[in-house]
């Protein structure tokens, strides 16, 4: 178990990082569907990597100057506020209406995976616009973070760089600065619930920083055009498979 | 609002630098502390455990020391972005940057308040 645990965190970290997309949305269904673990423990679970991941991938942007970090602090305020909210919420909710929220959410990492990067933008200074409309988005960003297990990134990007004028790389940057902060408000609610599972936790955590380390490696030398295509298809298909699920639909009738 | 990301302008960037320590230290100190539980528990055959070690477990002795260092690399983990908070708020606080230590303050305040409602919940 903690082999196959080791390679799944592996595969959803390198994958997440080579695609473009948090580990969080790679490994919740892996976790659930494949391993048949409930979505809170693996929402815990994924919340743990999603700091790990995002800590160590912000510390380059925050060198690098990157990171819109005032715009950050500020945004947080509001994801952490969701992300408690959340957090407090999914252990009631019932299993399917998660499942098909989490299929739902699938759109959106889709669309931004899909997605052609803008042009190279001038990254400062920039004017933020429409403040408020950001601190609602990171409100309902967070609160998925916080009952999905998931970053949240494919919402808060889009309004940070289409709607608030923020460049498309430092929306990125600013982000990921925001998601562990983010998701460790929920991982101190989930871990007094008794809800973090070492033996779940620990090869997985390990096993999506490896990943994403080597998939941040391998990204540059390869073309991850088809692959995004390919993967964008398949979370599709994910997405429904979720949906079905908490729909109760019986898949076995169409066969 | 005109928002010049930390270091962009260069007078700040030694507070960026700061934090960008700090996050990676964080980070290097959970995996090495999470490979060494993995590794011990896989070579003495000793499970990790299903649930994060409770006050009573280590009161009573209960508990393996691969299931300690584990419960210790995931605090690192978690606790990693709490002091990046409280690093930026003492920076922005120094710099007379009252607004954005405020913020700052308001994120710290609701970690704090997460981990309470996480103790009353449980």
């Amino acid at each position: 178990m903690p082999a196959l645990l080791f390679l799944s965190g592996l595969g959803a970290g390198g994958l997440g990082a080579l695609v473009g997309v948090g580990g969080g949305v790679v490994l919740v269904p892996l976790l659930h569907l494949a391993f048949g673990l409930p979505l809170p423990v693996v929402a815990a679970v994924s919340l743990c990597s999603v700091i790990a991941t995002s800590t160590g991938a912000s510390s380059a942007y925050v060198r690098d100057g990157r990171c819109d970090v005032r715009l950050g602090m500020q945004l947080e305020l509001f994801t952490v506020a969701g992300a408690i909210a959340g957090s407090l919420v999914a252990p009631r909710l019932p299993a399917h209406v998660l499942q098909i929220v989490f299929g739902l959410v699938t759109l959106p990492v889709v669309r931004s995976m899909l997605r052609k990067p803008p042009a190279e933008e001038a990254e400062a200074p920039h004017e933020v616009k429409r403040l408020p409309l950001g601190y609602a988005a990171s409100f309902g960003a967070g609160a998925l973070s916080g009952t999905l297990g998931i970053g949240g990134g494919a919402i808060k990007v889009p309004v940070m760089n289409l709607a608030m004028g923020v460049p498309f790389k430092v929306a990125t940057a600013t982000s990921n600065f925001m998601i562990g902060v983010t998701a460790a408000a929920s991982v101190f609610i989930y871990a007094a619930r008794g809800l973090i599972d070492l033996q779940v936790a620990v090869p997985t955590v390990l096993g999506v920083l490896f990943g994403a380390a080597a998939g941040a490696r391998l990204m540059p030398r390869i073309a991850t055009r088809r692959l995004k295509q390919v993967f964008a298809g398949i979370f599709l298909l994910i997405g429904a498979e979720m949906i079905a699920r908490g729909l109760g639909f019986d898949w076995s009738l169409l066969q | 609002m005109n928002v010049h990301p930390l270091g962009h302008d260069g007078h700040d960037h030694e507070g960026e630098v700061a934090i960008a320590r700090l996050l990676r230290t964080g980070v290097r100190v959970a995996s090495t502390l999470l490979a060494l539980a993995l590794a011990g528990s896989l070579i003495s055959g000793t499970p990790l455990g299903d649930h994060l070690l409770g006050t009573a477990d280590l009161l009573a002795g209960r508990f393996g020391w691969t299931s300690l260092v584990a419960q210790v690399g995931l605090l690192a983990l978690a606790v990693t972005p709490l002091a990046r908070v409280a690093l930026a708020a003492g920076l922005f606080a120094k710099a007379g940057e009252r607004r954005q230590a405020l913020f700052s303050a308001g994120v710290l305040a609701l970690l704090v308040l997460a981990l309470v409602l996480g103790s009353v919940e449980s």
